[in-house]
Parts: C-alpha cells; structure tokens; sequence
C-alpha cells in the first residue's frame, strides 16, 4: 500500500504522460477513453522462466520498456544482454474501481510470449522455451481481455524468448485500454488493410492478364502490376497482420521470408516501372546498381536465416530511401523533357515516394505514421495508379487494334492485288497468243480461217476483261480505310433508282423509315455494281431482269439482288468469298468479283450473302448495321 | 504423238492456249482439264509428254492436284509445269520437294510454251 501511495504522488508530480517506474504503473486516475501505454521500466529477469516474481531466483534489472533487451545491461556488469535468450519481464498495475473491460494491445513480442496475468497464464504465442531447439516463434497482433472484476491490481508477467529476430523482447509499446475499442481499433485495421489488398490485388491482377493478353504492351504494365501485387501482400502480411491472423497458425519462417521478400519485390517492380517508364532519363549506372544492390539483399532474405537479413534490411531501406530521391529527379527530368506523362501517374508516384519513406521510417524507429494516414496514402495509390495505368492502357488497346486493322487492311489489298495480278495475266496472255497466231497466219491461212472468228471473240472479251480488272486494280489502290459516311433508307431507294435503271421494290417495313446506316457511298456503288454487273451476266435475254428489292430486318437495312438467272450449284457456294474462287464457264457469280465485293463490304462492316433458289435463279443479299 | 495435259478452269485461257499450240504444231494431242479433280483423273487414266497446269484452280490449287499425281507423273517421265499470278519466290516455297517442277513464270510470253515442245522434242529426238 506504501508504494501505491509513493507512487500516486510520484505521477501526479510529472503529470501525464503516466511512466511505469521501477515496476510499478498507477493507473487509478486513467478514464480508459484511449489507450494507455505501458511504457517506462519493468523487471527483467534475465534467462528465467516465472510464473510470479516471487519465484524468481536472482534479483530483478530495470529495463526500459518499448525496447531490444540487448541494448540493456546489468546493473552489476558492464556487459549487455545477448540477443538470443529468454527472459521474464514484470510489471504492476494499478487500476482504478470503476472501469470498463480492458484490453491489452500486444503487436508482436520477439520472437514467442507466454502473458501471465495475476498468476494465470493467459495466451502463448508461440513457445517460450530455454533452448532454440524447444522454442517455436509466432507474431499475431492480439488484443488480450482483462475482466473488469479482475483484481485491482494487474501483475503482468511476460515470457519472452528470442533466437531468429535480430530484435528481441518487448520492441514495441504494450497499450492498455477498453476493450471493446482495442478489439475494434485492430479489426478495423486489419479489415482496412485487407480491403486495400483486394484493391491492389485487383489491379495487380487485371493488369497482369491484360499484359498477358496483349504481349505488345510496353513492360511498364506488368511491372506495375507485380508493384501492385507486392504491396498487396505488404498491407496482409506484415502489420497489422491480418493474413497471420485469418490463417491462425501462419508458419513463421515462411511468413517472414514474404514479408521481408515483398519489400524488395516492391522496390524493385517499383524500380523497373520507373526505368521503363522513362529509359532516357534513367542513366545505366543508376539501374545496375539498384539491381545489384537490390538482387543482393533479396538474395540474403531467400538464402539466410530470418536473424541476418532482419539485422541487414535497415541498411537496404536507408539505400531505398536514398533511391526515392533519384526516382523523383528521373521523373523531374522526364517532365522537363516533355515526355509523355499522364497527371495521374505523377500524382501516383508522388503518393508512392511519400509512402515508401513513411514506411521505411516507421520500420527504422524514427517514427510512426498514423494508420489512417497510411491508407488515405494507399488508397491514394491504387486510385492514382489505376487511372494513370488504365488510360496507358486504353491507349496501348487503340494502337494495338489500329495496327490490326492496318494490317488487315494491308493484308486484304495483298490479296486482291495478287488475284487481280494473276486474273489480269490471262487474259493478256490470250491476247499474246492470238497475236503470234495472227503473226503466223501468213504460212498458214487455212489454218487461220478456221479459227479466225473465235479469236476475234475471245480478244474483245480480253480486252473487256482487263478494263474491268484495271477499273478494280484502281478503285481499290484508292479506296480509304476509314468510314465515316451513312445513308438514310429513304436516301437508299433514290440512291438504287438513281444509279440502276432496274426495278426496285420497296418493302414495307422500309417505307418511311429514317434510320442511319454506317457505310461509304463509293464503295457501296461499287459492290452493289459488281453483284448486278453478276446478276446480269448470267441472265439470259429470254430471262427476266434482275431487280432490287429493299427491306429492314430488325433495325438492319437489307437489299436483295435477286435474278432469274443459271443459278449457282452447292459447290460453287462453298467456295464464295474465297480468293481461288473464280468464273466457270457455265455458273453464276463472278468469283474475283464476289471476293473483292465482299472484302470491301467487310471492311464497311456490311454482311454479304447469297441465296440459290435453284432453277428459279441466285439471291445476294447485302444487310446494312444501324448507325 | 506427243500427248499434252492442260489444266485450266478460265474457258478462253484454256481454248486459246490449245488452239495456239495446235496452231504451231502438226501431231499433238491436246487434252483439256476444267479443274483439278478432271486433271487427276485423266493423269490417272493415260500418259501425258507434257502437263500445264493453273496453279488458281476452284476446287484445288495446282500444287495439291500435282502432288496428289506425283508418283504417276514421276513413272510417266511427265514433264510438269506449272503457271500463276502470283510471285515467283513464294511459288517456289510451296513447290519444295517437287524438283522436277518447273514454274512458267513468262506466262504473258506465249512464246515459252512453244519452247517447251521443242526442248521436250530435242529430249526425245
């Protein structure tokens, strides 16, 4: 009782913030409205394992609690703790009549704690044992509940033991407050934490495939999107923990590895973004060594045990930091070149650096960010970065299926260059014969006489042939590749009636309709030309003529050539629309000039097909898309 | 006799092409070939001195019908040539492995195939 009194007055002379000195915190004027830390000095008992300090065997040491056991030493020695060990740190709590339930807020002890509250052992993370060989480390952020009939006074003992960390015992504040508000406070976190990850997750994720998909997006995407899915598992799996926590029994070893491994992963794909991103401004001499350095400490977190590269990773955050400075001088020197920038990725990589050196600080000591701050600065991120990367995006997409469609523009004229070269070729070869026949005939005029007839017939139909193929040859070496024109159904019918003197049929479900519909007039005069210079090709004279009959079809725009002529055999319809179709003597439908008429409706967006209805003659049909 | 196959779906390239060599030439035999399924059939049912055929044929091209014929015309000691619109280099990559295939790449110079007739008459002579 003398020592409460001591102490009460002790505390009340320093005022707040309230310090445990020499093991003992008093804690009777404290409200509980937020939570208190359990800073100050506590009994250390030094490779001894207690239930209660009165089974200590030697004498306790003041150590000053949040901190490394080893920065402490023995007040009877010069020597400092050890790192590895175990040990039982002590202390006592005055609490006041009237609270709430309390809770106490342990993050993580290095490397297992066994908490023993008045006597009762409480929570084991991990096992606290004297040798390595016996112990088995655990972190996971736990809020432990203390009954508001619990005795007034607290006698809290923790077990600690470390032989993988290079930080040891209580390096983090213990925090006593409501319970209910430490439960919330770190679900929420953890909640935040992994809603943050869904977020980076999703991008990460959308990103990689889109990357996957169109393998000629520039490298920056899928580097941004491992960033992305590196710091997704920094928000689960390193603090506040919550993958530790949803798994339960998150083995330690491997949990560790990834939670120091995805600080490197982050920087580097962070690195190489930026790299990528901006190749000119980035000197070699800065890559290699970000690589270097960076491979290197990513090798030590992979190969060697936790207790190295946790001592080591302080000297590759302090390289990390010094690197933020160069990315933001890459980036300044990017904008004064004028390279292509978006607004929303410098926001980005400002939120970024800003994060990076709030993290890095944080993990070095020098500080603490609030959480809050820290997920208004992810979600900061992932907005930003999301809009930079999915407008890149949406660009690289257009250019990617502008070049398609250039190609296929290209590959389309390839063709029908070939075939009008090979078509063209026949009849000139025809021609060249009669000629050296006509040369020749001065030998042999009987000869000549039989044949003479038919040459002259076959020549004017080559002559014929090559104007029709030249008047193609030219019309498509012209034709553009954009369409940008439309045309009305009532626009359509005057359009037939204009320019073919054929009769034309106006079905009634396209009279007085004024629907748009994407196409180019030019072109269209060209395809419904060749299908009736077809039509009427393989109509005979006792025949009846062909006639166009217009209708719509749903919200399509339908125009039907319809003939009376030869009609066209099942085979010959198979092979429509393929380059090698071509004309047989006795069938229907100009194979070259099908295959050029459809590739250009194609390109128009227009879909041809044709109809044999037997003797009764052939149907083309052309079905125009609403505007 | 000399016996000659000509295989061509164009009715005037075909027509022309037979009535030019005939023309020139005294005691040939010139069979025609609509398409190349006729071609293969009448490969299959006589000897042929010498094939030319479209290599752009509706139902098959010219190399199809060649190779489908191949072992015939080897055993015949058919001369086999083969005429197109399109380019040389790209004829020649799909006529690998058919090196007793020669591609008429004049086919505008009708002068050629009467030059084949003499050189397979001086073969033969």
């Amino acid at each position: 009782m003398n020592h409460r009194l001591l102490f009460a007055c002790f505390a009340l002379a320093f005022c707040f913030p309230l310090k445990a000195q020499q093991n003992w915190l008093d804690l009777t004027q404290a409200t509980f409205e937020s939570a208190v830390r359990l800073d100050g000095t506590w009994h250390f008992y030094w490779q001894e394992l207690i239930k209660s300090e009165a089974e200590a065997l030697s004498k306790p040491t003041l150590v000053n609690v949040p901190h490394d056991w080893y920065d402490e030493k023995p007040a009877d020695t010069a020597a400092y703790f050890p790192k590895h060990g175990f040990a039982t740190y002590a202390l006592n709590i005055i609490l006041p009549k009237n609270r709430p339930d309390l809770g106490l807020e342990i993050s993580q002890i290095f490397s297992a704690y066994h908490l023993i509250v008045n006597g009762k052992l409480t929570y084991q993370s991990g096992q606290v044992a004297q040798s390595r060989h016996e112990y088995t480390p655990y972190r996971e952020p736990k809020v432990h509940r203390i009954d508001a009939s619990a005795s007034d006074t607290l006698r809290i003992l923790i077990q600690a033991a470390n032989y993988d960390h290079f930080n040891s015992g209580i390096h983090y504040s213990l925090k006593l407050g409501n319970y209910e508000q430490q439960q919330k406070g770190l679900t929420s976190k953890q909640s935040t934490n992994m809603f943050l990850a869904g977020g980076l997750f999703i991008t990460g994720f959308i990103l990689l495939s889109f990357s996957l998909a169109f393998r000629q997006l520039a490298l920056q995407v899928p580097f941004y999107a491992l960033f992305s899915l590196s710091l997704m598992y920094r928000m689960v799996g390193s603090e506040p923990y919550a993958l530790h926590t949803l798994l339960n029994h998150f083995n330690y070893y491997l949990a560790i590895k990834l939670e120091y491994g995805t600080i490197h992963t982050a920087a580097l794909f962070g690195g190489l973004f930026i790299f990528f991103l901006y190749p000119k401004q980035s000197a070699k001499w800065v890559r290699v060594v970000f690589y270097s350095i960076t491979a290197l400490s990513l090798l030590i977190v992979l190969l060697f045990p936790p207790v190295v590269f946790t001592a080591t990773l302080k000297y590759y955050l302090f390289f990390i930091i010094t690197y933020v400075g160069v990315f933001i001088y890459i980036l300044f020197k990017a904008k004064m070149a004028q390279e292509y920038t978006s607004g929303y990725l410098i926001a980005a990589l400002a939120i970024v650096l800003i994060w990076t050196v709030f993290q890095a600080t944080t993990f070095l000591d020098y500080g603490s960010v609030p959480h809050a701050f820290n997920v208004v600065l992810v979600t900061g991120i992932i907005i930003a970065c999301n809009l930079a990367l999915f407008r890149t995006l949406l660009l690289k997409v257009n250019q990617t299926k502008m070049a398609e469609a250039e190609m296929d523009f290209q590959r389309s004229r390839q063709t029908m260059l070939s075939l009008i070269s090979h078509e063209i070729k026949m009849p000139v070869a025809t021609l060249q014969m009669n000629m050296e026949i006509m040369k020749a005939s001065i030998n042999n005029t009987e000869k000549f006489d039989e044949i003479k007839e038919k040459l002259i017939r076959i020549s004017a139909e080559s002559v014929e042939s090559i104007k029709r193929m030249l008047n193609d040859f030219l019309y498509f070496m012209s034709t553009k590749k954009e369409i940008n024109d439309s045309i009305a159904m009532a626009e359509m019918g005057t359009f037939l009636a204009e320019n073919w003197s054929l009769k034309l049929v106006l079905k009634e479900s396209a009279q007085g309709k004024d629907n748009l519909y994407l196409t180019e007039k030019l072109a269209l005069k060209y395809i419904i030309n060749t299908l009736i210079i077809n039509a009427q090709k393989y109509s005979d004279e006792q025949d009846e003529r062909p006639e166009l009959i217009l209708s719509q079809v749903n919200e399509d725009m339908l125009l039907e050539i319809r003939d009376y002529g030869i009609g066209i055999s099942a085979d010959q319809l198979s092979n429509l629309g393929k380059p090698q179709a071509k004309i047989n003597q006795d069938q229907e439908v100009s194979g070259m000039g099908y295959y050029l008429a459809n590739e250009l409706a194609k390109r128009l967006g227009h879909h041809i097909w044709v109809i044999s209805r037997g003797k009764e003659g052939t149907s083309v049909f052309i079905q125009m898309k609403r505007k | 006799m000399m016996k000659i196959l000509i295989a061509e779906d164009d009715f005037g390239v075909r027509d022309t092409l037979k009535d030019f060599l005939e023309f020139f030439y005294e005691g040939i035999q010139i069979d025609l070939a609509v398409n190349g399924q006729q071609a293969i059939d009448m490969v299959n049912a006589g000897r042929y001195d010498i094939l030319i055929t479209d290599q752009m044929m509706p139902d098959m091209t010219g190399i199809d019908f060649i190779q489908a014929s191949i072992e015939k015309l080897r055993s015949d000691g058919t001369w086999v040539y083969v005429y197109s619109g399109q380019l040389l280099e790209e004829l020649t990559v799909k006529l690998e492995g058919l090196n007793e295939v020669k591609i008429i790449d004049k086919f505008t110079n009708p002068m050629f195939f009467k030059e084949i007739i003499d050189s397979y008459k001086a073969a033969n002579s």
